[in-house]
C-alpha cells in the first residue's frame, strides 16, 4: 500500500507554548481549505478555550496567554475532536484508518494529532498528515517547524524518540515520546 | 589566526545504516539518496553529532555539553530547496512498541527532513565556515568541532561549536531557528548568553510538578487540568 496523506496547512506556532493552539488551528484550517472558508487564528483558539474578558484576550495580549494547554481542548472548541485522546491506540493501523478517505462525500481522510512528552515535564503537539504502511513511516507536521518542513519518521522511532529524545525516566503510561493520539472529525465549527 | 570548523567522522557502520535503510523513506529522491550516502561516507555534505540536553540543563550553562547525551547523528547535504537531512538515532527503543524488533537495533535511520528548517541549518553552517558576517562569528582562533544541540523543549534549533585546539575552552552556540521572541539567529553565542535567551522556557517547564497530559483527563472531563499556570 502506498502513501496515504491529506493536505495540511502547518503554520508556525506564534508563541512558544502555543503548539496546542497551533495544531488545533492548523487542523481546522486544513479542513476549511477544502471548503474555501476563512482561517481561524491561533489566538482565537486560545480565546475560545480560556474565555478571556473582551478587550484583553490573547489576540491583543498574546504574551499574557502563552500557557500550556492540550490540543484536545482546542479541537473541542473548534468542533473537531473525535472522541478523547487515547493512549491505547498507538499503532499504525489507526493512522491508516483515519487518513484514508471514507467515501466520495468525504474526499479526504483526517489527520491525527499526537501528544508528545519530553524531558522535564515538557509537552508538545504535532499532527500526522500522512502514513506509508508499506514502509512503516509517518509524515509529521510540527508547528514548531512551520510550513514546508514535513518530517518523515519511521513509525516506531516517532513513538519512542520524536525530537531525538530518550525520555527513559518518564513513565506515566509508556516509555517513549508519543503519549496519545487524538482523532479528528471533519466538522468545522461556525 | 582564524578559526576552522571540523566535522566528525561517522562511527563505523553508520554509513552502512544510511545505505541500507534509505529505502524505507520516500522523502529523498534518487539523487538525494545517493548524495546522503556519499555524505555519510565522508563526501560532500555534513555529518554532525546530535547531543541532547534537558531544559533544566540550560539553567547550568557551564556544563551544557557535559550534561548532554548523544542521541545520534545527522547527515545532511544541499542548500536552499534542495537541502535534505537524514537523522540516525542511537537510542534504545521505548517499551511501548516492543512489537517492532527493528526498534531495538542500533543504529537506526529514524527520519528524513527537508524544507526551510534544514536549509537554515545548512545556511548557518556555511556562514560559520565562511565567517560571514565576521561580526556574527567572533570566535577565537583554533579548530572547533561542530554538532547539533538538541533540546526540542526549548523550541530552539542550534549548532554547538566545541574548541579542540587554541587557547579558549569556551563552548559556542549558533541558533538557526526559534519561536522565542527577540532572539537573534545566525550568530555565535557563548553558552551563558545562549542560555539567557532560553532560560524563560526552561523555567516554565521547571515549575511543573507533573506534565500536563490530556491522557490524565481522557476518561473524565476535558476541562480538568493539572500543573499548568492559569492565564491571567
Amino acid at each position: 500500500m502506498a502513501k496515504i496523506s491529506v493536505p495540511f496547512i502547518n503554520d508556525l506556532q506564534e508563541q512558544d507554548l502555543w503548539c496546542w493552539a497551533a495544531v488545533s488551528a492548523n487542523v481546522y484550517n486544513s479542513a476549511l481549505q477544502l471548503l474555501g472558508a476563512a482561517k481561524r487564528k491561533q489566538c482565537e483558539v486560545v480565546q475560545a478555550v480560556v474565555q478571556a474578558a473582551a478587550g484583553s484576550g490573547p489576540c491583543t495580549n498574546p504574551n499574557n496567554f502563552n500557557d500550556i494547554k492540550t490540543a484536545d481542548a482546542g479541537l473541542e472548541v473548534l468542533g473537531m475532536a473525535d472522541g478523547f485522546p487515547d493512549n491505547s491506540n498507538l499503532d499504525i493501523a489507526l493512522l491508516v484508518g483515519e487518513l484514508t478517505p471514507v467515501n466520495t462525500s468525504d474526499p479526504e481522510g483526517e489527520p491525527v494529532c499526537a501528544e508528545i512528552l519530553w524531558d522535564d515535564n515538557a509537552t508538545h503537539f504535532v499532527a500526522v498528515s500522512g502514513v506509508n504502511p508499506a514502509n512503516n513511516t509517518v509524515f509529521v507536521e510540527d508547528p514548531y517547524l512551520g510550513p514546508g518542513n514535513t518530517v518523515e519518521y519511521r513509525f516506531q522511532q516517532f513513538l519512542d524518540h520524536y525530537g531525538a529524545k530518550d525520555p527513559k525516566s518518564l513513565r506515566p503510561a509508556r516509555r517513549g515520546t508519543v503519549k496519545t493520539f487524538q482523532k479528528v472529525k471533519r466538522a468545522p465549527g461556525p | 589566526m582564524g578559526f576552522q570548523i571540523r566535522f566528525l567522522t561517522l562511527p563505523d557502520g553508520y554509513p552502512a545504516t544510511v545505505k541500507d535503510q534509505w529505502s524505507f523513506f520516500e522523502t529523498a529522491n534518487a539523487a538525494q539518496q545517493a548524495g546522503l550516502i556519499r555524505a555519510a561516507e565522508g563526501g560532500e555534505g555534513v555529518r554532525i553529532e546530535i547531543r541532547s540536553i534537558s531544559p533544566s540543563h540550560a539553567l547550568d550553562p557551564g556544563r551544557l555539553l557535559q550534561t548532554a547525551t548523544t542521541s545520534g547523528w545527522r547527515v545532511a547535504m544541499g542548500s536552499g530547496s534542495s537541502a535534505i537531512a537524514a537523522d540516525i538515532y542511537t537510542m534504545q527503543g521505548g517499551d511501548g512498541g516492543g512489537a517492532d524488533p527493528e526498534s531495538q537495533k542500533l543504529p537506526q535511520l529514524a527520519c528524513m527532513r527537508k524544507g526551510p528548517n534544514i536549509a537554515a541549518m545548512m545556511r548557518a553552517i556555511a556562514m560559520i565556515q565562511k565567517n560571514d558576517p565576521p561580526e556574527s562569528f567572533d570566535l577565537p582562533g583554533g579548530s572547533f568541532v561542530i554538532g547539533l544541540l538538541n533540546s526540542p523543549e526549548l523550541f530552539t534549533d542550534a549548532l554547538w561549536l566545541q574548541p579542540e585546539t587554541g587557547d579558549s575552552k569556551d563552548l559556542w552556540i549558533v541558533p538557526y531557528h526559534t519561536v522565542i521572541s527577540n532572539f537573534p539567529l545566525m550568530r555565535a553565542y557563548r553558552a551563558a548568553d545562549f542560555c539567557t535567551y532560553v532560560r524563560p522556557i526552561a523555567d516554565k517547564w521547571k515549575i511543573l510538578e507533573k506534565p500536563m497530559l490530556s491522557v490524565k483527563r481522557a476518561k473524565g472531563s476535558r476541562q480538568g487540568s493539572t500543573g499548568a499556570p492559569s492565564p491571567p
